[in-house]
């Protein structure tokens, strides 16, 4: 699902060459980084690209918020009394995971 | 009300069973995000847009059948029929074109395009062409010409074929059963058309190099980069 952090899908590793799983990490709709759990190699986006990226992400999810909003209430009523208080009440946890993969690895290495 | 969709005997056909997932190796990469939604309903955007298809059916993988459906039900605005996959792209293929056998057979469906669900940048103008190629011929494919080639091929014009690859449906089924019958595997549509009916004609359109296939992470953040640069709007 898109509002999950992480996610894992079978990828090729630009490394080993192999067929495998990888870990995948999103700030919000962008990919910050993905790990190859065959051989460890991790493909980051540098932290500045990745920001920037971002910002530019985050304001088009701003603007385009209450037009989805109101889709997805049209097409399914009972998501403004079920869906959408969860999906509110989940949004500082989620701003917060999306902050810590923004954070420069080589200063935060736990990152 | 619902919209009334013109019957344009045109049938779109998305593959996402997914190769990893078929060898038991993991989750299926068409349905990682991107750019806010899964990967796989990018292509059904797009080819809805087109206005071509009147028709259109997903082949996932028997275990995300549910899972597909609910992405679906989401982020596409139009009736999608869900197929499960088989053991390969090919077996994949037999089934999606087995599934509209009926429709093929009545005439009702003329024309079918077979789409890679990992590929979530062809645009409408690229299918639009692809498919004006095929009802001129019988059968059209993009492609793209290979920068360098060395050893044996050398001197030789060698190119990458890519998707939406589109033919006329009654010899593709035809094609595929004949296929079937004897144990024939192809790596793609056009390998079981040139083989089993060579008499169909095949026009080559020049493809996309931002139609990407996603195989390796990078990838992902490529393709995450075209649709940011173009506003999440393909033409």
């Amino acid at each position: 699902m898109p509002d999950q952090p992480r996610q894992t899908a079978v990828l090729v590793c630009s490394f080993c060459n192999r067929e495998c799983e990888h870990e995948v990490h999103y700030a919000g709709r962008i990919l910050a980084h993905a790990k190859c759990t065959s051989c460890g190699t991790v493909m980051r986006q540098s932290p500045t690209t990745l920001r920037k990226a971002y910002i530019k992400d985050l304001e088009h999810r701003a603007a385009t918020k209450p037009m989805r909003i109101v889709r997805r209430i049209l097409s399914d009523p009972g998501y403004l009394f079920t869906g959408l208080p969860k999906a509110i009440r989940k949004q500082p946890k989620k701003f917060v995971e999306e902050a810590k993969e923004l954070r420069d690895p080589k200063k935060h290495p736990e990152a | 009300m619902k919209k009334h969709r013109q019957h344009t005997g045109r049938t779109a056909v998305v593959l996402a069973a997914g190769s990893g997932t078929r060898l038991g190796a993991g989750a299926n990469k068409v349905w990682l995000p991107l750019g806010g939604r899964e990967l796989a309903t990018w292509s059904l955007r797009w080819l809805r847009q087109t206005g071509l298809f009147d028709r259109y059916v997903i082949v996932v993988h028997p275990n995300e059948r549910e899972d597909a459906r609910e992405i679906l039900n989401r982020h596409v605005e139009v009736p999608i029929d869900i197929v499960d996959g088989g053991k390969s792209r090919h077996d994949s293929e037999t089934r999606a074109l087995e599934y509209l056998a009926p429709s093929i057979e009545s005439g009702d469906c003329k024309l079918v395009l077979i789409h890679d669900g990992a590929r979530p940048l062809a645009s409408p103008s690229l299918v639009r062409r692809i498919v004006e190629a095929a009802e001129s011929s019988g059968g059209s494919l993009p492609y793209l010409e290979t920068a360098h080639i060395t050893g044996s091929y050398s001197g030789q014009q060698l190119v990458r074929v890519q998707t939406p690859q589109v033919f006329a449906a009654a010899p593709l089924l035809d094609a595929y059963r004949q296929a079937a019958a004897e144990g024939f595997e192809g790596s793609d549509t056009s390998m079981c058309m040139e083989r089993f009916r060579p008499d169909i004609p095949v026009r080559v359109v020049k493809g996309s190099a931002q139609n990407l296939k996603v195989t390796y992470p990078q990838d992902l953040v490529m393709a995450e980069h075209i649709l940011a640069a173009q506003g999440f709007s393909l033409k």
